[in-house]
């Protein structure tokens, strides 16, 4: 018995192998598909035994928890070269603007005994 | 211009108060308008109050100079945290964070040569002027350089970089219902009590360094002007350092809030430690090497808060959380100045006052640890919140 639809997604798996069918396809929402990271907040299919009444189907608070606080280790994404052109300018300017932010609430200090 | 010091006094915390109330607008204004016009009109605003102060003739010309360049100034940093929010991936934000942010150790570390050199040079009138001048070019350049993401076009492999790993973005402007809705979240209230002690402990050493190295360490003025400089520069290591670890962290399978939590809470503490170390030691050399320590710590510990606001609330309220969070800091940075003089007063020892600060320090460690929670605040929630 499994959701029609779900099929494709779950056999396409990490590894790209058919996923052997031993229980229910239970579509979980989980921070980030584990499959590939295609979307943010996807729908992620798990594999799980015969459950024998539908609260076994429903994933424990606890492992709701970790899984939406992003408990997994990630490799590191790649930006594309038109991103990183745009991060490089907006992060040299906002070094300059931040120094400069800095440097102006310091005048006054500075220039304290001659204003006076 | 015949101003006491109790006048300058004044002219200092004008400007505090001006920048610590405008946080709250300054960030929600961000998060509807975005940061390329916002930080444009903030960078403007501060640089012409800026220059205007070089034309003063009185306390109260002077006075309205500093509150808008207050009120200017006041969106710069939650104009920041949205600017790598938009534009960096989760696992990416915490190196542009930190270096972002070390501008707030490289400020002070190089301000007094290069304003020293200008008033020198053309007298303090045309130091404000130029110091206005220059902020008006460099406002400019961000109105035509920058661009917010609403105002681009993505393929779909820039989508997937910038949107993969966390909640999927929507670019709507938040509501006021939304706005305070966020103080209904414990991790709005942790990051308020947790940055009030890092901006604290900050201000401490920014307001009272030169002050304590004369008056407890009973160095000269010409060796504290170098000696003071030290300790700011080890900041910058400090914020670079903790984005990078931050980063680290999250590669390594540390979630996106924990991540950040993990580098601030040991900021502070490390903060704690050597603050407890500079007020003990009897050694001069030993309190210097202790406060450049603390410095460093301190400054991954507020970079790292920046980055957790980046994480721990959807798009469209990053900049208001950062400014919240930021509102609850200058708190802290307002009352450490008086507070510590008054010890300071009171007791004719900086020891008390470090004291006072390593203990405020070790509650916002607990705020961090015990107040803020691990799974970032929801669009969902905050919109049943709201």
């Amino acid at each position: 018995m499994t959701v029609p639809g779900l099929r494709a997604a779950a056999s396409r798996g990490a590894s790209g192998r058919a996923l052997s069918l031993s229980g229910l396809y239970i579509p979980t929402i989980v921070g980030q598909d584990r499959f590939g990271g295609e979307s943010s907040l996807a729908a992620t299919v798990r594999v799980l035994p015969l459950p024998t009444s539908c609260a076994a189907c429903v994933m424990p608070a606890q492992a709701r928890e970790a899984t939406l606080a992003g408990e997994r280790p990630m490799a590191r994404p790649t930006a594309p070269a038109s991103i990183r052109r745009k991060q490089r300018t907006a992060l040299i300017m906002l070094v300059i603007a931040g120094t400069l932010n800095y440097l102006d609430r310091s005048t006054l200090s500075i220039a304290n005994p001659l204003i006076r | 211009m015949g101003l006491s010091i109790a006048d300058m006094g004044l002219l200092l915390s004008a400007f505090l108060w001006a920048y610590a109330f405008a946080q709250l607008p300054g960030g929600a204004l961000v998060d509807r308008l975005g940061p390329h016009r916002l930080l444009a009109a903030g960078l403007s605003l501060w640089s012409i109050a800026q220059a205007v102060a070089g034309f003063v003739t009185s306390f109260w010309q002077f006075s309205i100079a500093r509150v808008f360049l207050g009120l200017g100034e006041a969106p710069m940093f939650s104009s920041a945290v949205r600017v790598v929010r938009d534009w960096y991936n989760v696992r990416d934000r915490g190196l542009p964070t930190g270096i972002w942010n070390c501008t707030s150790s490289l400020g002070p570390a190089i301000a007094p040569p290069i304003l020293t050199a200008l008033m020198i040079g053309f007298g303090w009138r045309w130091m404000f002027v130029t110091m206005g001048v220059v902020g008006v070019v460099v406002a400019a350049a961000w109105f035509l350089l920058y661009r917010d993401p609403t105002e681009a076009h993505f393929t779909d492999e820039e989508r997937h970089y910038l949107t993969e790993g966390e909640e999927a973005r929507t670019y709507t402007s938040i509501t006021l219902a939304e706005w305070l809705a966020l103080f209904r979240f414990r991790t709005t209230w942790g990051l308020v009590i947790g940055f009030f002690g890092i901006v604290y402990m900050g201000w401490l050493y920014l307001a009272w360094l030169p002050g304590y190295l004369e008056i407890q360490r009973h160095m000269s003025i010409p060796k504290t002007g170098i000696v003071a400089a030290i300790p700011f520069a080890f900041g910058v290591v400090g914020s670079i350092g903790g984005g990078w670890i931050a980063d680290w962290l999250m590669r390594r399978g540390v979630s996106p809030v924990n991540s950040r939590k993990i580098p601030v809470i040991i900021g502070l503490l490390g903060m704690v430690v050597f603050t407890v170390v500079a007020a003990e030691t009897p050694s001069d050399t030993l309190a210097v090497a202790a406060i450049a320590a603390a410095l460093m710590f301190g400054a991954t510990a507020s970079g790292m808060s920046w980055a957790l606001a980046s994480v721990a609330a959807p798009a469209s309220c990053t900049a208001s959380l950062g400014a919240i969070q930021n509102f609850g800091g200058y708190l802290g940075g307002a009352l450490a100045p008086t507070v510590t003089g008054f010890i300071v007063q009171a007791t004719g020892s900086f020891v008390p006052a470090l004291l006072v600060s390593a203990i405020i320090g070790l509650v916002s460690a607990m705020a961090y640890l015990l107040v803020i929670r691990a799974a970032p605040i929801t669009a969902a929630e905050l919109s049943l919140a709201g």
